[in-house]
């Protein structure tokens, strides 16, 4: 910690602009996650003054990152906006999920979503801050556009307030009075589908590869393999890891199947404290995976969780879920009571929804006009051009049968999770999977 | 107050209802996601697949081959997508003309004078008291359209966002008009790359979906030029192009990334570089029996046998003037059965290599000039206008369908007895209920 705090003040220290504005990052990384810590304890008190603490760290937080972006774009001569590669878009993306809910905060009833957007956010910060790929970089001659710079900064405010619709959608289903048991399937599911994305079918021998980093001209790097791709590295095995994570994923599969046996057979939610206890048990190896994960990073020199970030966060994501359920669960009597009535969240869904979509069209309008520019085409069917379109089909769907067929609560607060999930996989899961055209991809 | 409309199909429902129904566009659009889905997880033809992997597959037995073969690899060229889209259009057409009739009808029926009828039809009503309340009070909150006193009351009549209800037929028109613009392009568009190298003049493009096409006129490279960043990354790539038309004077234009030129109806893009290697003339002669063999055209960076097929060399990289002693190649020469070796040739001292005492003797001819290519994008879709129209048709549609809601209201003041009603083609941002709770409230404040 003391390092970090030698950091922070280092950066500032050096007095340029690129290394001002990494100190405002790291500064605004920091007050996020402490404002996360007073947004939890404000859901255990429901002290209106932790509250506020927890609201001004956000809000100097996003301040602070106000800055860092200026900065940042200063320091690139003013020549591109801080929007092109995969770490400047992840701190706009944090940036805009901040501002986002402080402002929906402000105008609705609804104070208690803190707890759950803040972390998100601070979780974009670290993925950040964990890529390699930190510097200011020149623009390769394909990604010189206003296009492409109008079309990251759409990408990164609209998928925020999609975030922001996929908590109030949880949180209806919550206050609706969803059964637990469906809380856990989803987390269980999570952790399954998790540990078999970042460690594949290597866990079934129950190890855990990431790419080996060695020191070369003071920073870490990847060795690739003699004569592979650009995306073919050296692998490492983590010590012990693979045994946990195939702890983790039984125990997330157990969760997962006992919860789907519960749908039916347990309407009155009889059975919620075996449920939670089998979930319980399966975060208990999660969190142990996260600790095991980061304390072998730190034991071992050839192993560095920015090596395979996505992966990490994957975990992390998977983890942050099972807390939630877990927090959910622990204090249902006050979430509920703090929380507006089922109708209002619905409808702040909807809203961030119809404010996204807009948002979400002119992503992909000024993407085509990008790629015509560019590439000379439109529209070329590449993977992340497909994954935006599905995104797109999806809250058009919602919106549809919202005002056409006059649907509302749980079967378009389903729509608007699934929407989520498609907008993870087109901005992440793209990357972490598959390669396409996009810069990012091999970021 | 909004209740859910009945979603099981009704009996007796036509053919014509089916395809215009929002179920058939719902069922459509999650069809269209899940071949997009197999377009995203399976390799496809073209960027996953190259085309000799694509008919491997094609005639491979068990999963692969069966994916294949139902265009699982091939999705967004497939015949049952292209079905989709079509049963979509179709959906989109008949579903605007039944609503365009079913507004027009509406219009024709409803009642234009704000009276008892007019109220009546109105779903949602909220009645309150307020005493004092006048056209000032009602304007004030409600643009009128229009008023009709009676000797106890008084009713008025207010329409908002009627534009909001064109939106739909904005959104569907667009999509029909992004179809158009599509096929246009598929049909009359030209899509392919030329390479040219420096100096050279080509007129002949190999297209992205097979084949080629001549261009009426020659394009011509003048110079190609790429700058780096310090890091090694390519910053600029420029190719000078001449357009050499068979009639009419030549013209001259520059082409960057994303600085695009359009000539004779085409527009060329610079999408690629590469680099030729220098063309060579070498004479072999064998020492063993001093057989001196036919002089040899060679490109450096490749391997080739020796006229006696005995053994391999190559021209790993030349010189213009290596060591003052004028144009110079460096030749690797590997014999069975020994070590690869490598050694100087140069074009002013062919006795040179004599000294090596090697099993061949190599002379330099010639070195012929190496140099850039430039990799340009020839593409000409006459439908990309009609895309951007689309698009812009599309937005303004998304726009009204879903932020400006069509909203009629009726009030009726009888003594200080207020009746409101409302009626709503949709939700907009802020719900049909609250906007009247708030001109309620409205009113009510301005009765003292």
């Amino acid at each position: 910690m003391e390092g970090y705090f030698a950091h922070i003040l280092e950066s500032f220290g050096q007095g340029t602009a690129a290394s001002v504005s990494s100190g405002f990052f790291e500064s605004a990384f920091l007050s996020c996650l402490i404002s996360t810590v007073f947004y939890i304890l404000y859901l255990l008190w429901r002290n209106e003054k932790v509250r506020w603490i927890g609201f001004g760290l956000a809000a100097i937080g996003t301040a602070m990152q106000t800055a860092a972006l200026i900065l940042r774009w200063m320091a690139a001569g003013w020549a591109h906006p801080p929007f092109t590669n995969l770490y400047e878009s992840l701190v706009f993306f944090a940036w805009g999920i901040v501002l986002v809910y402080l402002i929906v905060e402000l105008k609705s009833n609804v104070k208690i979503a803190g707890a759950f957007v803040v972390p998100i956010a601070c979780m974009a910060m670290g993925l950040a801050s964990l890529n390699p790929e930190k510097e200011i970089q020149p623009l390769l001659p394909a990604l010189q556009s206003i296009w492409l710079h109008m079309h990251v900064m759409f990408a990164s405010i609209g998928y925020a307030a999609f975030l922001v619709s996929f908590v109030f959608s949880v949180l209806y289903l919550y206050k609706d009075g969803l059964p637990l048991s469906r809380f856990t399937a989803a987390s269980g599911a999570f952790t399954v589908f998790g540990i078999l994305a970042v460690a594949r079918a290597a866990i079934f021998r129950a190890s855990f590869l990431v790419p080996r980093v060695t020191f070369a001209h003071g920073k870490l790097v990847k060795i690739p393999i003699e004569g592979g791709g650009p995306t073919d590295f050296v692998q490492t095995e983590v010590p012990g890891l693979g045994a946990i994570m195939l702890a983790a994923l039984i125990f997330g599969a157990i969760t997962l199947i006992v919860s789907i046996y519960l749908f039916k057979s347990d309407p009155e939610e009889k059975k919620n404290r075996t449920v939670i206890t089998i979930h319980a048990v399966h975060f208990i190896i999660m969190t142990y995976v996260i600790f095991h994960y980061m304390l072998m990073a730190a034991r071992n020199d050839d192993i560095a969780i920015s090596a395979a970030p996505y992966s990490f966060a994957m975990l992390l994501f998977a983890w942050l879920m099972g807390l939630v359920v877990v927090i959910l669960y622990a204090r249902m009597g006050i979430l509920k009571s703090a929380l507006p009535d089922a109708r209002a969240l619905d409808r702040y869904a909807h809203r961030s929804i119809m404010v996204a979509f807009p948002i979400m069209t002119l992503v992909i309008v000024t993407g085509s006009i990008w790629a015509n520019q560019a590439w000379g085409r439109y529209w070329g069917w590449d993977p992340k051009e497909t994954a935006s379109l599905v995104t797109w089909i999806i809250y058009l769907l919602y919106l549809h049968t919202r005002v056409t067929h006059g649907w509302t609560g749980r079967r378009t607060a389903y729509i608007a999770i699934i929407g989520f999930v498609s907008v993870v996989f087109t901005y992440l899961g793209v990357n972490l999977l598959l390669a396409g055209l996009h810069a990012y991809a091999t970021g | 107050m909004v209740k859910a409309q009945e979603n099981k199909k009704k009996q007796g429902e036509s053919w014509a209802d089916v395809l215009a129904g929002n179920r058939l566009a719902v069922y459509t659009l999650i069809a269209i996601v899940i071949a997009c889905l197999f377009g995203v997880f399976l390799p496809q033809r073209g960027p996953g697949l190259s085309e000799a992997q694509y008919q491997d597959l094609l005639n491979a037995e068990g999963a692969w081959g069966i994916a294949a073969k139902i265009g699982l690899l091939d999705v967004f060229h497939s015949l049952w997508f292209y079905g989709l889209i079509l049963l979509l259009l179709i959906n989109l057409t008949v579903c605007s003309i039944k609503r365009y009739q079913n507004f027009a009808k509406f219009d024709r029926t409803f009642p234009t004078e704000p009276g008892p009828e007019l109220l009546n039809r109105m779903p949602y009503k909220l009645e309150f008291s307020a005493t004092a309340i006048d056209d000032a009070t009602v304007a004030s909150v409600l643009s009128i359209k229009k008023k009709v006193g009676t000797s106890h009351s008084a009713y008025y009549y207010s329409e908002t966002g009627r534009m909001g209800r064109y939106g739909v037929f904005a959104i569907h028109g667009a999509v029909l008009l992004l179809a158009i613009g599509v096929m246009i392009g598929n049909l009359f568009g030209i899509d392919g790359t030329i390479n040219i190298p420096e100096g050279e003049s080509y007129s002949t493009i190999l297209l992205r979906k097979g084949g080629a096409y001549d261009l009426p006129f020659q394009v011509r490279c003048d110079k190609f030029t790429v700058e780096f960043y310090d890091s090694g990354q390519p910053k600029l790539f420029r190719s000078v192009l001449t357009f050499i038309p068979p009639y009419g004077n030549p013209v001259k234009a520059d082409i960057e990334v994303n600085k695009p030129v359009a000539f004779g109806g085409y527009r060329f893009f610079q999408a690629s570089y590469g680099q030729i290697p220098e063309k060579l003339t070498m004479r072999i002669t064998r020492r063993a029996d001093n057989k001196i063999f036919e002089p040899l055209s060679v490109f450096a960076q490749q391997s080739y046998k020796t006229p006696d097929g005995e053994a391999q060399f190559g021209v790993m990289q030349t010189d213009p003037d290596k060591a003052n002693a004028g144009p110079a190649a460096m030749v690797v020469e590997e014999i069975p059965g020994s070590d690869e070796t490598s050694f100087w040739i140069f074009k002013t001292h062919p006795e040179f290599d004599q000294s090596r005492n090697g099993k061949y003797f190599y002379e330099l001819m010639d070195i012929g000039p190496g140099g850039y290519y430039t990799g340009i994008m020839v593409a000409a879709d006459p439908g990309v206008w009609v895309v951007w129209t689309a698009f812009a048709v599309g937005f303004l549609g998304l726009i009204l369908a879903f932020f400006v809601p069509h909203r009629r209201y009726v009030v009726r003041i009888s003594g200080d007895q207020i009746t409101l009603g409302g009626f709503s083609n949709r939700r907009g941002l802020e719900s049909l209920e609250d906007r009247m709770l708030a001109i309620q409230e409205h009113l009510k404040a301005k009765e003292n």
